[in-house]
């Protein structure tokens, strides 16, 4: 994903000036936490989370090589930081992540025309962003995160495979699984209403 | 139309073309079956709808408490190193 280049920051930081590293904070936090909550589905964990992606890039900014950009390394500590955390305190949820992977045949894949034809505004309401809030976070981790990465934050496929540390070609696959998955759950969510609101005519 | 177990072959690679990552052949054979095919139509455009909604539809933001304790955390740990 493109973003401000942070080349100059990061240098100041390096020097020593305490204040550009603040700065890069302020950039950054708000990203870094909706993709903690995404990840770890708790308020208080992902507050514990943040703190320390930012303490963990602090202390190695040094080794910032600039091969990627900042906001890839900085998604790199941060998802790694969150694995290790479930990793250890719910390993169930990390180790048996392809749950999905049954879950999504082809002749489950169902063509309803009242999800695209729902106008965007109500897709956009608060009850539809809560509906889309639940569908991704209904996922397993390791589909979520890919899925947040790329259609959430904009990474690039290849910038997600670095962040993840899969290939790009694991990548798509779960994207792939992922997104039917959400849009599975927007259709069936969509059809209902729909029907709801026949019935009560 | 009914779906086809071609419509199988072509769905796997409706996440792909979203992305841009299908070869050029590949991707006039898909266009014409999107276009003949409505089942595979609809799913298509559900799929880029779900994209484009979970593109726009999940807030960026953080509690201002929250930004407080992060700000307060790093000067105090950040001092240490």
């Amino acid at each position: 994903m493109k973003t401000n280049d942070d080349s100059a920051t990061i240098a100041k930081v390096l020097d020593g000036d305490y204040n550009a590293f603040e700065a890069l904070v302020e950039k950054y936090q708000a990203r870094i936490y909706r993709h903690l909550r995404k990840m770890v589905k708790d308020a208080h964990l992902a507050e514990d989370l943040l703190q320390e992606t930012f303490l963990n890039a602090y202390k190695g900014l040094g080794g910032f090589s600039g091969s990627s950009s900042f906001s890839t390394w900085l998604f790199r500590i941060a998802t790694n930081t969150a694995l290790m955390s479930l990793r250890k305190q719910r390993p169930e949820s990390v180790e048996y992540d392809d749950a999905i992977k049954n879950d999504l045949y082809y002749s489950r894949m169902s063509a309803s025309r009242e999800f695209i034809q729902t106008p965007a505004e109500i897709m956009l309401s608060a009850e539809g962003r809560q509906k889309i809030e639940e569908a991704i976070e209904s996922l397993p981790v390791l589909y979520r995160t890919v899925l947040v990465l790329r259609d959430v934050e904009g990474f690039s496929l290849e910038e997600v495979s670095q962040i993840v540390d899969s290939s790009v070609a694991a990548v798509k696959s779960r994207l792939h699984r992922a997104r039917n998955a959400v849009r599975e759950q927007l259709m069936g969510y969509y059809d209902e209403k729909k029907l709801a609101s026949a019935k009560a005519l | 139309m009914s779906q086809t177990k071609g419509c199988e072959y072509f769905c796997e690679q409706l996440s792909d073309y979203l992305d841009g990552e299908i070869g050029k052949d590949e991707c006039l054979l898909l266009e014409e079956h999107l276009r003949s095919c409505p089942p595979c139509a609809i799913i298509f455009e559900s799929l880029r709808t779900t994209v484009s909604v979970c593109c726009q539809g999940v807030a960026e933001e953080i509690p201002e408490d929250v930004r407080v304790r992060l700000k307060a955390f790093l000067r105090e740990h950040c001092q240490k190193t």
